[in-house]
């Protein structure tokens, strides 16, 4: 029996997964480890392994991929937990990442009611102190000409300084160093001569050479800050993975959509973070492959957010920049949208204006829904849920959590009061509304893109997804709500990462004027897609297992959108570029709309990006079917919001179905990490993967 | 019942008095412009920090612009600047109606 | 569903159909009257379900401000012009049949207040001739009907249900360039409107959903860029075509009365919410003041601008009194004056409420003194009213807003001490470095402090709240477009006004021209003699400048591989220019413009010291100014700072005693 294993690291838990070559999935979970995080990792996989009655060394020797989601490098921000980074950079853009974009870094990431108030504007706190910025006297123009040569000597002292101060990290950035990076390999040189070994070294011009100083900064900023933590333990990992039998790479899930090895991941960190919600939606590509859907919705609702990524000709949708602690930063990521819509959003009403309101404030998990009776007061979604029905107090999350039924209806009767209306009732408007405004948040990242959402199919997962998602889909016109592998729907994350591609991907800017010219583009390209191609087949990867993908983000000339399109492999001819631009002009009018693009301005192409993948063994999700039909435990009432009244609702345990069974709403359908709404006249299948497919009938 | 009107000033509207709410110093009747009856310093614009250019190095003539500053005659707390060509009199910035807070 | 409560909007249609006067609105200013002149052939949709249950309420409300939220991204997408992405120079707005302000955006928020007159005027004054139909759009950019100035152009379309005019949808965009006597339309050096882009009132440019192209041609042909301008029309028409399409599903979906009604609460919420602020504030007087510089290039007058805010019970009364008469390149409009008191309003009172303006307006009283600077007449120049006139009626209506909320207990917090304290912006235009011509407006001008409040520190250069997603653009991306190469742009020292929290730094950006023969600059601005904003108490933030240095040596120093930080270092003819002016610059002259900082609140000596030794180490705060401001004294050891606490205590109390010592009292001599 061979196996794949993942562990997620967070910064509570440590899971684990452990997959065999039947598709037969293990879970494990213990506490994380901060003070060394590799002793979680260990613990996971060891609890992991004695499920299968193995022990760990057992089980490694007979792993044929270990991979590793992680949110250490995130919560190193977020929490301030770097180390001592110094910057070196062009004297005079010292302040780039202080001034950050001005007014949008104070609202950078926040919710709209919170970009419309100055009560608490800020910015965050420096990643690197405004005293461990270096300027050196320097300077290269836009053409890439120099303009200024390299002061040594500055550099020098400079060097001299950071050993002086036992700096852990530097980064180096210099304005325009994508174009001309030979100011930057000299400082790099000279760091390497004055700093001790192992002082943690990164380069924009390395790590990513695309244009635009302040996000760039920012990327190789925060490399630097998390390198030197992130890469000691995974370095530990690396090697006690040797140690214990495991003879394959370790995989590492980057934002990107892809795994990197190790290796990379402790020279690259940066690309670990917000990996866990692009782990998600590569799930649901390898999910959505088997099922043969082109286009995707990913709904990931949890305690306190509402998470929405989009697929669409199969492939998930990146986007150029993420945010993390209002920096804006350039590593392309998997685009997943963060909304202010979970289970713990609190229900009030205004003060002055008595209106009912649903979020963006949450009750988070601690104290959490009033119903879990650790001291919360709010009436939140989770309580609303559970006055209508839908959660039963002694089976929620498998019986883990008791919920309690009477602080939730006194949480909803204090707002029922003030408005006039019945527990009930309200705990049914707080529903619709949660799900009208989750329904308003697709709508504007599918239609304001160019996409019809009737044409997508909607898959749901985390806690509160597989109860609400079914309710916003009518909302959208959406036939189709998938609920992902049953049970596993909490390890989804693990399991996205465990089917991920390994991806290398390197962007380059090189802003150009059209016409291009198909010899140079090809050659730039080749640069870039052979060192790749060369890093992959060093991992083990045959010619047969290697993708190449080209993409160009080009804009209108002196217009400041970009729009990324796919450019064709080998040798490039004219044909081509006039291919590259009609993709760009069409896909700039399905985004931007009719008329939107003016040929007359001329193009042009600022970057380019290769994206190499090597295909990794792949999990077998197939089950076998279920003999028999699906029979309910039980039946109880639940108040439909979507009817108006309650309906004898019947209740089944997720334990007990299996692939072939087909479950007629209305129905819920219990599991260990969510619940399962089939909405009144709608009719859920149970596929050969576990997955739970609703068909969306009635409207 | 005093009223803070300002960071460090309270109106009482029944003895219609406008007073310090850091020492307590009565400063005016409350119908006053307390700036009128504060401690007033003025002074070139440069007065105000080291990165103020002197208006007449801006313009090729001396425009007389004036840094008030206005502090309690008590305790010496700013209570508040203005920068203003010399000629202009003291904003009145700060008008209670005290009747409306009486009624 | 039946519709049990059902209201009406009452429309008088009982006397014979005049309009306004559209030729004293053209010169003095349209200010409507209440009820508005509609010619009675525009049937209007008027009635509407009163109390719509909860539940319904909430969800059709954020339906509507999320079609509204979508009409903005599209804008943003759309329009791809770096001025208008950089500033944010746009604003979506939902306006009621009869142009009361329901939603606007979260862009520039010059837009949305105005577009009210822009509605109000086309209802009185177009619905006869040439009517207002189905699938119409009307382009306005008259500062005298509704504008900041004339760059600011707004595209204006009906949405009607079953023939009535259910409701406006309007969007607004800054357009880089169209006319005038300068390339990018400031014209600072302009006596009059006749030097400026020409006014267009409001003209039907798509009837019926056709784009009438000799109308469309006569729009681009005053711009010098009209390939631009007509791709900002293409998105500005895409805009309120898509707005106006959801707006139908969502009748389609709720049914008109419904949604009529939820436009009503969420007007009537927001005029709830602003009256019980108001409550809270005691009746009174609060005032602002503040000097202009210059009224057009070359001129050094010193021009008073004033704002008074009477509040009376539920009424605020905004006058302008003391101010002085309309001159030059200075001025806007009684539009401009409007949109400045929501401009400073919605932040300030509004959070709770999703700035909606359309409920404060209905307790606001603009009684302003026609021919003054901030009410100007035509022929008056309108054209710098985004960079310099409306900024400036913002601080003035800052300054007395900050009194009135001092005044309350419970809204002090809601004071943001100023916006930069001197500041504008430059047009900049040439050829560039690829041989071609270019034009622009520097957008770096965006990011000036975000003023200090009772419980916080201002933002060192956190931009405009006026504008809260405005992202200043990078270096490298206006070294890519324009033949420019900055020396360095840093967060100022001493910007930021000392205070017990202190005020935002600002911004300095110094560049020469890279690869051309010269790049000619066009400088409009306020607040570079004196600085122009005051929270409560404190000390005033760092004002604007506008440095050059002509003939200088900084290529030599090039070649010493030194990059100078310092124009006072360079050899050459050091200037200091004036908030107006132009001034032409070659590939050794060395220019610098300072956004300013904003005024810090409450009393600097009572600041914490170890805050004082942050901002030294951050180096926001020289020591010279902690020393003599703060009255906190430190010593440093490496690169870090400490305060000596005895020496401070000591500093205090004589700063302390030389304030009395050094002033006099009140009449005293």
């Amino acid at each position: 029996m061979a196996y794949l294993c993942n562990v997620d690291i967070g910064g509570t838990h440590t899971d684990a997964v452990v997959i065999d070559q039947r598709g037969s999935v293990t879970e494990a979970k213990v506490s994380s480890t901060p003070d060394d995080f590799s002793r979680g990792f260990f613990n996971a996989l060891e609890q992991g392994a004695a499920k299968r009655d193995l022990a760990l060394d057992e089980l490694l020797e007979r792993t044929e991929v270990v991979s590793h989601g992680t949110t250490v490098g995130t919560n190193a921000i977020i929490e301030g937990e770097g180390v001592d980074a110094a910057l070196v950079t062009t004297r005079g853009a010292e302040d780039v990442m202080f001034v950050m974009r001005g007014g949008a870094a104070v609202s950078k990431g926040q919710s709209i009611e919170d970009v419309l108030s100055f009560r608490d504007a800020s910015k965050p706190d420096p990643i690197v102190e405004r005293k461990r910025v270096y300027g050196v006297d320097e300077r290269v123009d836009c053409m890439g000409d120099v303009v200024v040569d390299l002061n040594e000597e500055r550099v020098r002292n400079v060097a001299r300084e950071l050993a002086r101060n036992e700096v852990d990290a530097v980064a180096v950035n210099l304005l325009w160093s994508f174009l001309n990076d030979s100011h930057e390999v000299r400082i790099e040189e000279i760091l390497e001569e004055e700093l001790p070994d192992g002082t943690f070294l990164t380069r924009a011009s390395d790590l990513i050479p695309k244009w635009g100083e302040y996000e760039r900064t920012t990327a190789t900023a925060i490399n630097a800050y998390i390198g030197p933590s992130t890469s000691e333990y995974i370095d530990r990992i690396n090697d006690g993975l040797g140690e214990r039998g495991y003879d394959g790479t370790l995989l590492v899930m980057q934002s990107g959509g892809g795994v990197m090895s190790a290796e990379d991941a402790v020279r690259e960190p940066v690309k670990t973070i917000d990996s866990g919600p692009a782990a998600g939606i590569i799930g649901c590509r390898y999910l959505s492959e088997r099922l043969e859907h082109e286009n995707i919705i990913a709904a990931d609702m949890g305690g306190t957010s509402f998470d929405i990524g989009l697929l669409t000709d199969g492939e998930p949708i990146t986007q150029p920049n993420n945010v993390i602690n209002q920096y804006e930063y350039m590593i392309r990521n998997v685009d997943v949208d963060s909304i202010g819509s979970g289970g713990g959003s609190i229900a009030q009403v205004d003060a002055d204006t008595g209106r009912l309101q649903v979020g963006p404030e949450s009750a988070g998990a601690d104290p959490g829904p009033a119903c879990y009776g650790r001291g919360g007061t709010d009436p939140t979604v989770t309580d609303a849920d559970l006055l209508l029905g839908f959660l039963d107090p002694d089976h929620f999350l498998g019986g883990r959590q008791h919920l309690d039924e009477s602080k939730a209806r006194d949480a909803m009767s204090a707002i029922g009061d003030e408005l006039g209306m019945s527990p009930e009732e309200v705990a049914s408007g707080v529903f619709e509304i949660v799900t009208a405004k989750m329904a308003d948040s697709i709508r504007q990242r599918t239609i304001n893109r160019g996409h019809d959402p009737r044409k997508f199919v909607l898959y749901a997962y985390g806690g509160a997804g597989p109860l609400h998602v079914p309710a916003i889909a009518p909302q959208l016109d959406v036939d189709t709500v998938v609920v992902p592998s049953g049970d596993t729907s909490s390890v989804w994350s693990a399991l996205g990462v465990s089917s991920s591609d390994f991806l290398y991907r390197q962007e380059v800017s090189n802003i150009t004027t059209a016409p291009f010219d198909p010899a140079a583009v090809t050659d730039s390209f080749r640069a870039i897609e052979d060192e790749l191609t060369e890093r992959l087949r060093a991992e083990g990867f045959e010619p047969d297992e290697i993708d190449v993908e080209r993409y160009a983000d080009l804009r209108y000339q002196a217009q400041v959108h970009q729009v990324s399109v796919p450019v064709p492999n080998g040798r490039l001819d004219e044909s081509d570029m006039d291919t590259v631009v009609n993709r760009f002009e069409r896909k700039y009018e399905d985004l931007y709309g009719e008329g939107a693009g003016y040929t007359e301005s001329g193009f042009e192409m600022v970057t380019i990006r290769c994206d190499v993948s090597g295909r990794t063994t792949k999990p077998n999700l197939e089950r076998e079917s279920s003999e028999g039909e699906a029979i309910p435990k039980t039946e109880t009432d639940v108040l439909w919001p979507s009817e108006g009244r309650r309906l004898a609702t019947e209740v089944y345990e997720g334990t007990e179905l299996g692939p072939g069974m087909t479950v007629d709403g209305p129905a819920i359908v219990r599991m260990n990490h969510t619940t399962v709404a089939i909405p009144p006249e709608d009719e859920c299948e149970i596929d050969q993967y576990d997955n739970y497919v609703i068909d969306i009938g009635g409207e | 019942m005093t009223t803070e009107i300002h960071e460090y000033l309270e109106l009482d509207p029944d003895a219609r008095t406008i007073a310090c709410r850091k020492c307590g110093e009565e400063i005016c009747d409350a119908d006053a412009n307390y700036k009128e009856h504060a401690a007033i310093r003025t002074g070139p614009i440069t007065d105000a920090g080291p990165v103020f250019t002197p208006p007449e190095k801006i313009y090729d003539r001396d425009p007389d612009i004036e840094f008030r500053q206005f502090f309690c005659p008590g305790c010496a707390v700013l209570l508040d600047y203005e920068v203003v060509p010399a000629d202009e009199p003291i904003l009145h910035d700060l008008e209670i109606d005290v009747e409306s807070l009486r009624g | 569903m039946p519709i049990e409560n059902r209201g009406r909007e009452e429309i008088d249609t009982s006397t014979e159909h005049t309009g306004s006067n559209v030729w004293e609105d053209f010169v003095q200013g349209y200010i409507p009257e209440d009820p508005i002149d509609i010619h009675p052939q525009l049937s209007l949709h008027t009635a509407y379900e009163t109390d719509v249950d909860p539940v319904t309420y909430e969800v059709l409300r954020h339906r509507l401000y999320s079609i509204n939220e979508e009409h903005g991204a599209t804008l943003e997408n759309v329009s791809g012009s770096p001025v208008a992405y950089f500033a944010q120079d746009f604003n979506p707005t939902i306006l009621t049949a009869t142009g009361e302000v329901v939603f606007q955006g979260p862009y520039i928020q010059f837009f949305s207040p105005i577009a009210e007159l822009q509605a109000k005027w086309i209802l009185e004054n177009r619905s006869e001739n040439p009517g207002i139909e189905p699938g119409d759009v009307f382009i306005s950019n008259d500062t005298w009907v509704g504008s900041t100035h004339q760059p600011d152009v707004f595209f204006l379309a009906p949405v009607f249900r079953e023939g009535e005019l259910f409701c406006w949808v309007v969007n607004t965009l800054h357009q880089y360039d169209i006319g005038g006597s300068n390339a990018g339309s400031f014209c600072p050096g302009a006596s009059n409107v006749f030097e400026e882009p020409v006014p267009i009132p409001p003209i039907k440019v798509v009837e019926g959903g056709e784009v009438r192209e000799d109308l469309r041609q006569m729009y681009l042909r005053h711009s010098r860029l009209p390939q631009m301008v007509g791709l900002d029309f293409n998105a500005q028409v895409a805009g309120v075509n898509v707005a106006r399409e959801r707006i139908n599903d969502t009748i389609d979906e709720y049914g008109a009365e419904t949604v009529k009604g939820v436009m009503h609460e969420v007007l009537d919420d927001a005029e709830q919410k602003f009256v019980r602020k108001l409550e809270q504030i005691p009746d009174g007087t609060y005032r602002g003041r503040a000097y202009m510089d210059g009224s057009k290039t070359g001129d050094t007058g010193i021009y008073r601008g004033e704002v008074q805010i009477h509040k009376e019970g539920d009424t605020l009364t905004f006058t302008n009194e003391n101010t002085a008469p309309d001159k030059d390149a200075i001025n806007c409009t009684y539009a401009g004056f409007r949109t400045a008191i929501m401009s400073v309003l919605n932040p300030f009172m509004m959070s709770d409420a999703m700035w909606v303006s359309g409920g404060p307006l209905r307790h606001i009283e603009i009684e302003t003194t026609p021919g003054t600077m901030t009410h100007a007449q035509w022929p008056s120049g309108t054209s710098n009213g985004g960079t310099v006139s409306v900024p400036f009626v913002i601080h003035l209506v800052n300054n007395a807003v900050n009194r009135m909320l001092a005044a309350s207990e419970n809204l002090k917090r809601n004071i943001i001490t100023g916006q930069n304290a001197g500041g504008g912006a430059v047009a900049q235009a040439g050829i560039d470095q690829w041989g071609e011509e270019f034009g622009t407006m520097n957008l770096d001008c965006m990011s000036g402090g975000i003023g200090a409040a009772p419980h916080r520190d201002g933002v060192d250069t956190g931009g405009q709240y006026w504008a809260p997603k405005a992202p200043i653009p990078n270096m490298e991306h206006n070294e890519q477009d324009y033949p420019i190469l900055y020396l360095y742009r840093s967060e100022v020292p001493d910007t930021g006004g000392p205070g017990e929290r202190r005020g935002g730094a600002g911004m300095d950006y110094c560049w020469k021209p890279h690869k051309t023969e010269q790049i000619e600059n066009v400088f409009a601005a306020s607040g570079v003699l004196a600085p122009l904003s005051k929270g409560i108490s404190g000390y005033p933030g760092g004002n604007g400048r506008f440095d050059v240095v002509h003939d200088s040596d900084v290529e030599e120093r090039f070649a010493e591989r030194e990059v100078t930080q310092d124009l006072t270092e360079l050899e050459g003819d050091f200037e200091r220019l004036h908030s107006k002016a132009h001034d032409v610059q070659r590939p050794d002259d060395v220019s610098v413009i300072r956004n300013g900082g904003t005024p810090g609140y409450g009393d600097p000596i009572e600041r914490d010291p170890e805050r004082v030794a942050d901002d030294i180490e951050r180096g926001l705060v020289t020591e010279a100014a902690a020393n003599d401001i703060y009255g906190v004294v430190v010593e440093r050891d490496g690169d870090e700072v400490a305060v000596l606490d005895d020496a401070t205590e000591a500093r205090r109390s004589e700063i302390r005693e030389r304030r009395l010592a050094e002033s006099t009292i009140g009449g005293e001599q």
